[in-house]
């Protein structure tokens, strides 16, 4: 089925993407703070989990194409759920570590925040389309 | 919008999921069309009365113009 395909097509790329970009971003904060590894080449290795962020993007976007209208419908949604929630967020902690002495939050932690606010998000439209269906 | 879709699939003992695949959706699109949560586009609702071989109109109603009447 047409849905089906398009969810395995997406975790094709979903899982190595998403695996490349922790291993990326672990590796350069592991080399920074253990190692005295050249500055220009932990750089470059940040360049990894930016360029595997671009593919998981792609892929869902691809994704997103390849549903039906009423799923297409409801990523929209989350997405704009998850992007509303991290970025109040972002902009909410940025204030504030301004104003507070606060531990500054690395700007990456942005992506996987985003990503498990729209998965749940998604997860809980679907949940709840699922208990209607059973009344 | 109202619909007869759960009525029209009942007729010919289909389920959600046989619906969908006859249609290239999935089951929760036909589950949120039935409910009243969506309407489909002019695409799939071409598709639909073709399936059933009924006009639109026939499947779909407006609801404004049901309070007209």
């Amino acid at each position: 089925m047409r849905q089906k395909q398009a969810h395995t097509r997406y975790m094709k790329i979903f899982a190595p993407a998403m695996l490349v970009y922790v291993i990326g971003i672990l590796t350069v904060v592991y080399l920074r703070e253990h190692t005295e590894v050249a500055r220009t080449v932990l750089i470059a290795l940040s360049l990894v989990p930016a360029v595997s962020m671009i593919v998981w993007m792609w892929g869902h976007m691809r994704y997103i194409t390849e549903i039906d209208e009423y799923l297409r419908a409801q990523q929209v949604k989350s997405i704009m759920f998850g992007l509303a929630a991290i970025m109040s967020f972002a902009t909410f902690w940025g204030l504030i570590e301004l104003l507070v002495d606060l531990p500054p939050v690395p700007i990456f932690y942005v992506v996987p925040g985003f990503y498990l606010i729209q998965g749940l998000s998604f997860a809980i439209a679907c949940r709840l389309g699922r208990n209607e269906e059973s009344e | 919008m109202k619909n007869r879709l759960k009525v029209l699939r009942a007729e010919r003992d289909w389920s959600q999921a046989n619906l969908g695949e006859r249609l290239d959706v999935s089951r929760q699109t036909i589950n949120a069309i039935e409910k009243g949560r969506y309407d489909p586009s002019l695409p799939l609702a071409f598709k639909i009365a073709r399936l059933f071989a009924m006009p639109i109109e026939e499947i779909f109603k407006d609801e404004i113009d049901e309070k007209k009447k």
